[in-house]
C-alpha cells in the first residue's frame, strides 16, 4: 500500500498544524468523496514547506458552489482550485449505459457536459485567477462493445477522449487553469490497484488509498510549479550512480556503463539526465574521487551519454560534500533549495539530510539499480510551467557567467571589470516573442525580486493588452555571450501614478549595474506617460533579502511599512530622471528614443 | 489485537487512548462519522495488511465489533 503509512501520517500532520509554517489554501470542488486524500495533500505541503488549509466544496454541488463564491473557496488567498468532476455522476448514460444510446442522444450529452464545464470555469473565473487543476475524464478500463466499437471514432472510450480534448480546451481558454490526467495515474497503478469498489458504493469514494496518494503526488507536481519551489540543479555522485562500479578501483573498462545488461541500467539514466538537460536543468557533478579518472571517463568511455559540456560546474574531489554543495550553489548563484542530490552512499545521504536540509536528497539503492531511470522520471521535482529559448542555453550561460567570475576575481578593481566586460544593454516593451520567457522570470525568480508577484503566460499578455499597464523587459549581452532576457518591469498607472507592480533581474546580472539603469528607464517611462509620481513596493520573502534596500538607495522616499513588513516608497517626477548609464559599452532602449508617450 | 485496534481508533478519532475500551463506538465518540469510519476502515487495513468486505465496513461500528470481525480473519486476539 504505497510507501507512506497513512495513520501514521495523520499522527505526524498533528504537529504540522501548530507549526508556523506558510499556509497553503486549497480548495476543492467535487462530485465524489474524497476527504481521506486530505491527509496526503497536507503531508505533501509539508514536505514542500507548507501548511495545507484544505476547503471542502459541498459534495456534488459544483456549479452551485461555483455560482455562490463563498471566501472560503473563492477568497484572495486561495492558493490552487481542485476540481474532481467524475463522469459517472455527471453523465450516467455515457459513464454506463453508452451501447443504449444512439447519436441523437450521445452529442446533446456531450453539448450539456461542455456548457457545464465551461459555465463552472466562467463563475470561478468572475471570483479569483488561482490556479485550477481540472482532474479529467477516466477511459473505462472495460469499454463497452470495445471490440466492434473500439476501432471507431464514436466509440466508448473515444467519446470520453473526445469530453477530454474539449475540456482541455476550455481549461485553456479560462487561463491558468490545467487538466490532471487521471488516465496516466491509472496506467502507472492499474485498475486494480486504483479503483476500490468497496466505497465506490459505500460511500462515493471511488480510489484505493494508493491511487490516492498518487493523484495528490500529481497535483503537487503543479503544486510545486505555481509556488515556484521547482527545483533547477541535478547535482550527480559518478560511481555507482553514472555508471556501475567505482572508476578508481575497476578502471575505465570495468566500470559497467553500455547498452546491454548491467551496464544499460546506467545508459539509460544518463539518458534520463539529459533529457532534465534539454529541458534547462543545470546539471553538475559533486563525487568523492579523483577528479582526472572522472574527466577520463567523460572523455574516453564510447557509452557515456553525458559529456563534460553538459556539466556546469564539478566539484570533484575529497572534501566534504556539504561543503563542495554550498560552493556549487555559490558558484550558480542558486539557493540550497535550488539543488537536488542523488546520492547512492546511505551515509552521505542522511551527512546532506543532516547538515543541508535545504538539498532535497534522492537516494538510489546500487542494489536496485534498474529502478534509477524510473526515480528520476518520476519525482517531478523539475516540473516547470513554460519553456523558453532560454531553456535550451542554460548551462552555456552559467558556464560563462563562471569565466566572468573569474575574470572578476582577476581583475585589479570592480569598475575596470565592468568596462572589459563590453556591456550591451537592451530595454523592450513586451512582444509575442518574448511573453513565455518573461512569465518564466516571474516564476523562478527569488532573490533580486521586489515583490515576487508569479505571472503565467496569459496574465503577461492581459496586463500589456488592458491599456493601464507597461511590461518592460531587458536584454543583456557582453563579450562573453548573449545573457538572453534577464529582466522584468511591470508598471501599472493609476491617476498619474505608476506602480512598480514587479521589478526583477535574474541573480546572474545582479551587480553590474543593470538594475540601476533598469529602474532608469522605468521612470523615465512613467514621466513619459505623463504620471506625477512612482510608487516601489518591496515584499519581503525568505530569499530577497537582498532587495530590501533598494529602491531606498535609488532615491526613493520610505512612506509606508504595514505589520507584514511590507515597504512602501515613493518616487517624485518632477525633475530630470538620471540615466544611469554605467559601465554599458551601449544602451538601447524602447523608451528614451521616443519624447512623449501618452497613455 | 486489541491493543492494536484501539491505537488505531485513537490515531484516526485523535481521542486518547487511555479513554478508549472495547465500548468506542460510532455512539461513544463524537469524530467518528461517516467519513472519519472511511479513514479508520483504510488504516485498519493498513494497520494488518488485510481487506475488509463491504458488508463488514459497514457493519464493523465499534471497536467490540471490529475485535469480532479481525478475529474471524484469523488475526490471533493477543
Amino acid at each position: 500500500m504505497g510507501k507512506i503509512n497513512f495513520s501514521k501520517i495523520q499522527n505526524e500532520l498533528r504537529a504540522v498544524e501548530q507549526s508556523s509554517l506558510p499556509e497553503l489554501h486549497l480548495s476543492v470542488l467535487r462530485n465524489i468523496t474524497l476527504e481521506p486524500m486530505e491527509s496526503y495533500w497536507k503531508y505533501l505541503a509539508y514536505q514542500m514547506g507548507y501548511k495545507a488549509v484544505v476547503q471542502w466544496g459541498k459534495y456534488d454541488r459544483i456549479l452551485d458552489e461555483a455560482i455562490e463564491g463563498k471566501e472560503d473557496l473563492f477568497g484572495s488567498n486561495v492558493d490552487c482550485i481542485l476540481i474532481f468532476m467524475k463522469l459517472e455522476n455527471l453523465s450516467w448514460d455515457l459513464a454506463r449505459k453508452f451501447p443504449g444510446l444512439n447519436d441523437q442522444q450521445i452529442q446533446p450529452e456531450i453539448n450539456r457536459i461542455n456548457n457545464y464545464i465551461e459555465e463552472v470555469l466562467e463563475n470561478i473565473r468572475q471570483k479569483t485567477q488561482a490556479p485550477i487543476l481540472w482532474h479529467g475524464f477516466e477511459i473505462p478500463s472495460f469499454p463497452v462493445e470495445a471490440l466492434c466499437h473500439g476501432q471507431m471514432h464514436k466509440g466508448h472510450a473515444s467519446t470520453i477522449g473526445h469530453l477530454n480534448a474539449c475540456l482541455q480546451e476550455f481549461l485553456q481558454k479560462a487561463s491558468n487553469a490545467y487538466l490532471v490526467d487521471l488516465n496516466r495515474i491509472l496506467l502507472r497503478l492499474g485498475y486494480k490497484n486504483f479503483y476500490d469498489f468497496r466505497f465506490w458504493h459505500i460511500g462515493q469514494l471511488p480510489y484505493t488509498l494508493e491511487g490516492l496518494y498518487e493523484i495528490a503526488v500529481e497535483d503537487f507536481k503543479w503544486i510545486r510549479a505555481f509556488k515556484g519551489k521547482n527545483k533547477k540543479c541535478l547535482v550527480l555522485d559518478c560511481d555507482n550512480v553514472l555508471w556501475g562500479g567505482i572508476i578508481g578501483e575497476d578502471g575505465l573498462v570495468g566500470i559497467k556503463l553500455g547498452k546491454t545488461h548491467p551496464g544499460s541500467m546506467y545508459y539509460e539514466f544518463q539518458q534520463e539526465i539529459l533529457n532534465l538537460y534539454h529541458q534547462g536543468i543545470l546539471i553538475a557533478l559533486c563525487s568523492k574521487n579523483n577528479e582526472e579518472d572522472v574527466f577520463e571517463v567523460f572523455e574516453k568511455h564510447p557509452d557515456m551519454l553525458l559529456k563534460r559540456e553538459h556539466i556546469v560546474t564539478a566539484r570533484v574531489n575529497w572534501d566534504s560534500k556539504t561543503e563542495n554543495l554550498k560552493q556549487i550553489a555559490q558558484d550558480l548563484n542558486l539557493g540550497l533549495d535550488h539543488l537536488v542530490m542523488i546520492e547512492d552512499s546511505p551515509f552521505e545521504a542522511d551527512l546532506i539530510r543532516e547538515f543541508l536540509p535545504e538539498v532535497e536528497v534522492l537516494k538510489l539503492n546500487a542494489e536496485e539499480s534498474f529502478e534509477y531511470r524510473n526515480i528520476l522520471a518520476s519525482c517531478g521535482l523539475f516540473e516547470t510551467l513554460t519553456s523558453s529559448k532560454e531553456d535550451k542555453t542554460r548551462t552555456q550561460m552559467y558556464q560563462t557567467e563562471i569565466q566572468r567570475k573569474e575574470v572578476k576575481r582577476e581583475a585589479a578593481s570592480l569598475e575596470g571589470y565592468y568596462k572589459t566586460l563590453e556591456m550591451e544593454l537592451a530595454i523592450h516593451f513586451v512582444d509575442d516573442f518574448s511573453v513565455p520567457r518573461i512569465a518564466q522570470l516571474t516564476q523562478r525568480t527569488n532573490q533580486f525580486s521586489l515583490t515576487t508577484r508569479r505571472y503565467t503566460e496569459f496574465d503577461v499578455k492581459r496586463l500589456q493588452g488592458d491599456g493601464g499597464a507597461d511590461v518592460l523587459y531587458i536584454q543583456l549581452k557582453d563579450k562573453f555571450g548573449d545573457l538572453g532576457i534577464v529582466g522584468v518591469c511591470i508598471l501599472r498607472y493609476k491617476d498619474q501614478q505608476a506602480v512598480m507592480d514587479t521589478f526583477l533581474l535574474s541573480c546572474r546580472v545582479l551587480g553590474r549595474g543593470v538594475e540601476k539603469a533598469f529602474l532608469s528607464q522605468a521612470l523615465c517611462l512613467s514621466q513619459k506617460r505623463g504620471c506625477t509620481s512612482v510608487i516601489g513596493e518591496y515584499y519581503p520573502t525568505r530569499k530577497n533579502v537582498q532587495a530590501k534596500d533598494f529602491y531606498p538607495e535609488q532615491g526613493f522616499e520610505m512612506i509606508e511599512a504595514n505589520e507584514k513588513d511590507v515597504l512602501r516608497f515613493q518616487y517624485l517626477l518632477n525633475k530630470e530622471i538620471p540615466l544611469n548609464l554605467g559601465f554599458f559599452k551601449n544602451i538601447d532602449s524602447a523608451i528614451t528614443q521616443h519624447s512623449e508617450m501618452k497613455l | 489485537m486489541k491493543e492494536r485496534v484501539l491505537q488505531v481508533i485513537s490515531q484516526v478519532m485523535d481521542v486518547p487512548i487511555e479513554q478508549l475500551t472495547l465500548n468506542a463506538s460510532v455512539d461513544t465518540i463524537e469524530k467518528w462519522d461517516s467519513l472519519q469510519h472511511m479513514n479508520l476502515v483504510l488504516a485498519l487495513e493498513e494497520e494488518f495488511n488485510i481487506s475488509f468486505s463491504d458488508q463488514e465496513i459497514i457493519e464493523m461500528l465499534s471497536a467490540e465489533i471490529i475485535v469480532e470481525v479481525l478475529k474471524g480473519k484469523a488475526i490471533p486476539a493477543s
